[in-house]
């Protein structure tokens, strides 16, 4: 089969609570701004890796799937599952955590971190964007260009 | 201004997607490797008795809405022809029963290569208006492969 650019997308699942509220407004701004989401609440997070690369002609993968989930395992579920994720990021609305995501896997998502001990030609693989559904509702989606946002 | 109008107005075009499911057993195997190079990039996957999936295919059309129907295709004509692709990998040991994987890994990356080139050769050949946008093939919620036109 040729080989051309595809996209892979490995998913896990991250159990974690959080509330909205901004440091600048009083607690009775933030109630009005928030509503609900100013207080504690918990969502099942499932957050979407998607990279692209080529297909490998030897093995026929864009990256060891070992790898990339044990990858996500170590950089996401590990850190991230059964936190409380307002202490450990400022912002914790969905769209900040699909950025901040990004621009921490973008730089370990690359055909050295990926393809080690493999010995297979892994060529060209970036971090395309990262997709989290919050709840059935709730979807957010980084863009390609999501730099690295120190503020999150 | 009604929506038949509004298609007129404009030739809008747009994307439908449609989903066919097949259940298929697979290995991966480079033969050309040594057991223990098999195991450590293949993992789990290089068991020698294979595993299954509930594999997921959506395919998103693209195409002029037409100015009579108010449709791109008639999905069940979409539907058939992912069916009749689909069909010969349902319930078979994809390396043991599909030609084309025989020489070829039956990974989730190929997979979705190779509905991709079936579904666009079809469309091309069945409805010449239709071209595919982008081939999706799900092995499970959590793993899957994209292939944009």
């Amino acid at each position: 089969m040729r080989s051309r650019r595809i996209e892979l997308t490995c998913a896990v699942w991250v159990r974690a609570i959080h509330h909205l509220e901004s440091a600048e407004l009083t607690a009775a701004e933030n109630e009005k701004l928030y509503g609900k989401c100013y207080r504690t609440h918990g969502h099942h997070y499932h957050i979407q890796v998607t990279i692209a690369g080529s297909v490998d002609p030897v093995t026929g993968l864009v990256v060891s799937r070992d790898a990339f989930q044990a990858l996500l395992q170590r950089e996401v579920v590990d850190r991230y599952d059964a936190r409380d994720l307002n202490k450990l990021f400022p912002v914790t609305s969905c769209e900040a955590l699909a950025v901040r995501l990004h621009a921490e896997l973008a730089p370990q998502i690359t055909s050295t971190q990926l393809g080690y001990a493999l010995g297979a030609t892994w060529s060209n693989i970036e971090l395309v964007r990262i997709s989290i559904r919050e709840t059935k509702k709730n979807y957010f989606e980084s863009l390609p260009a999501s730099a690295p946002a120190t503020s999150l | 201004m009604t929506i038949l109008q509004a298609t007129k107005a404009k030739n809008s075009s747009a994307i439908i997607a449609r989903r066919v499911n097949f259940c298929a057993a697979h290995r991966y195997e480079q033969e050309a490797w040594s057991v223990e190079r098999n195991r450590s990039v293949f993992g789990a996957c290089y068991n020698e008795n294979g595993h299954g999936h509930n594999y997921v295919v959506e395919a998103f059309v693209e195409g002029p809405i037409d100015q009579v129907t108010g449709m791109i295709a008639d999905v069940i004509d979409i539907d058939r022809i992912l069916k009749a692709i689909a069909a010969p990998l349902d319930h078979r040991f994809l390396n043991l029963d599909v030609a084309e994987f025989r020489d070829v890994i039956p990974t989730t990356e190929n997979l979705a290569l190779y509905f991709h080139r079936k579904v666009a050769t079809a469309l091309a050949e069945k409805h010449p208006s239709l071209r595919l946008h982008k081939l999706l093939l799900l092995e499970s919620d959590e793993i899957w492969a994209e292939v944009w036109s």
